[in-house]
Formats: structure tokens, C-alpha cells, sequence
């Protein structure tokens, strides 16, 4: 039942303009579901990044969006009760 | 580098070590030649499987979780937190693979 | 000290120069002195580099921002120096080059 409603929204989030792959991930980071580009992703990296970026200012209540960009596309990631998106963007 | 990661024991095929890594913070049990041994044994059985060789092993308990990556001839054994990040110690491999392939030279020259 | 305009920038609220090991070259505004945020930071960049951002393998240029509601990290890379530029978030105009 999970994993259907996951899928339909990466689905829906794949529709998106310039959007080339979505990851989902636990807390443990461990791959739950993943479209396009984001197969390859290493979904640990993803949980790390975004644990860390919330310790460097622990008293701030909001979750932090990390934002990765290279010359060759972008990757957003933010985690929500538990569960981390990344969203793998071309650079077009 | 990883919150949470306590010891990397880097094991031949019979889960005896060849290279160990640990903080203070490591359970008794984990030092134990017997958990080593045992984790060696269960890649092992798992190669067997009909499914090709197994990749890793996870292996949570209460408080610790082991990790045990095949990677012939050795094992690469990570303990952590049972809450630790499991994705990210197991892209630590990625990492790890020059000194590892230094290792299994230096074991096929002996 | 060389800090290549990283002060100038505005809505900055505090700035951070380190070096490839991430010790502190330059520092201001909230961020100066601030050698435990640059470790946190650093830890942080060590992991974001080596994520994939597309399907080319290679791809040397990284820029990585962190968002929070009311301010942000933008951190970049040049000439083996990490510069680290914390910011206001509700600025209409972007950084002029």
C-alpha cells in the first residue's frame, strides 16, 4: 500500500519541467523507492548530508533544503517525518 | 567521518582480522573472535544461496548493527549504532577500495 | 588578507574562507572565529561532493547551498579554497558578479 502511494508521487514529481530523477530514502539510508537517475544514488549520502546540515543550527525549528549543483544538473533534498526526497534536476 | 560507526575489522574469509579500527565506545561482544567468525560463515552460506554471491550482510540488534561487506577474499566488517546511518557506512566501501585492493596484494604475495 | 570580495556580498550576514583541510583563512560577520561551524560545514561538503548530480560522471563544478525559512549557507569552490557565505534569504535581487 506504501509503496504505491511513494511511487505515484514520484510519478507526479517526474512530470515536473527539467526533473530527471527522484530518490526516496529512510532514516537509515536505505533506498525505499527510486525513478530515473536517482537508481544510481547513494541514499546514505543523502540522510548524512541532510542530518548534518540540521546539527549546524540544532535550535532552528524549520528543516534545512540542501541544494547541490554542478555544471551538469542539480540535486535537492529534504527530508520530511522521517523520510529524505532527493529530486535529481537538469541544468536546462 | 560517520556518526555512530564504532569499528571497521577488516576479516579474511575464516573471519580471522587482518586490519582493526575501533573506538572506545565498541561492545564487549563485538571483540569477540566468535561474531567475526560467525559473520564470515553466514557470507559464506549466503554465496550459496543460488541467488550469485552475496554482496553485504546487515545485521541489526537491539543497540548495534553489523555490517559485513563481501569482497574476496576479504570481509570488511563495520559495527555501528543500531540507529546509525546504514546507507552511508555502506558507501564508505566506494571509499575503502584502494587500501582493500593494497591488502588482498599484499595477502596473495604470502 | 585576500578574501576576493566574499565580504562585499550583499545580505551577508557573515562569511567563511577555509583551505582544502578546512582550516579557517578568512572569517566575518556571525561567522567569524567560527572554527566548530567550519568543522560541521566541512564534514558536510565532504559527503555532498562526492554525490552524483546527474548521469556524467564527470562533473568538477559544485555549488552547494543549505536552506533554512529565514537565512542560508551558500558554499562554492576555487582555487583549492572553500568560501562559505551565510545569508538572508528574503533578498529580492540576486548577487551581482
Amino acid at each position: 500500500m506504501m509503496e504505491k502511494s511513494i511511487e505515484k508521487l514520484m510519478d507526479e514529481i517526474m512530470t515536473n519541467p527539467g526533473v530527471n530523477g527522484v530518490v526516496c530514502t529512510d532514516a537509515q539510508g536505505l533506498v525505499v523507492a527510486a525513478q530515473g537517475v536517482g537508481r544510481k544514488s547513494t541514499g546514505g549520502q543523502m540522510t548524512g548530508v541532510l542530518d548534518l546540515a540540521r546539527d549546524l543550527h540544532p535550535d532552528v525549528k524549520d528543516e534545512p533544503i540542501v541544494c547541490i549543483e554542478s555544471d551538469a544538473g542539480s540535486l535537492l533534498l529534504k527530508s520530511c517525518d522521517g523520510i529524505t526526497i532527493g529530486i535529481h534536476k537538469t541544468n536546462s | 567521518m560517520v556518526d555512530g560507526l564504532h569499528a571497521i575489522i577488516i576479516t579474511d574469509r575464516d573471519g580471522v582480522p587482518v586490519l582493526k579500527v575501533a573506538d572506545e565506545h565498541l561492545p564487549h561482544a563485538a571483540m569477540q573472535p566468535r561474531l567475526l567468525a560467525t559473520a564470515a560463515m553466514a557470507v559464506e552460506q549466503a554465496n550459496k544461496l543460488g541467488v550469485s554471491n552475496n554482496k553485504n550482510i546487515i545485521t541489526v540488534y537491539k543497540n548495534h548493527q553489523l555490517i559485513s561487506i563481501n569482497r574476496q577474499p576479504l570481509i570488511v566488517n563495520m559495527i555501528a549504532n543500531a540507529n546509525a546511518n546504514t546507507g552511508l557506512i555502506l558507501s564508505l566501501e566506494a571509499d575503502m577500495q584502494e587500501p582493500l585492493d593494497d591488502i588482498c596484494a599484499a595477502l596473495e604475495l604470502h | 588578507m585576500m578574501t576576493q570580495g566574499i565580504e562585499q556580498i550583499p545580505d551577508s550576514l557573515g562569511y567563511l574562507m577555509l583551505n582544502e583541510d578546512g582550516a579557517v583563512i578568512a572569517s566575518g560577520g556571525q561567522l567569524e572565529n567560527g572554527e566548530k561551524i567550519a568543522n560541521k560545514l566541512m564534514h558536510l561538503i565532504r559527503i555532498a561532493i562526492k554525490m552524483p548530480t546527474s548521469d556524467e560522471r564527470a562533473s568538477s563544478f559544485k555549488k552547494i547551498t543549505v536552506m533554512w525559512k529565514t537565512f542560508m549557507y551558500v558554499i562554492t569552490f576555487s582555487n583549492h579554497r572553500v568560501f562559505i557565505c551565510k545569508r538572508q534569504t528574503n533578498s529580492p535581487e540576486p548577487i551581482a558578479v
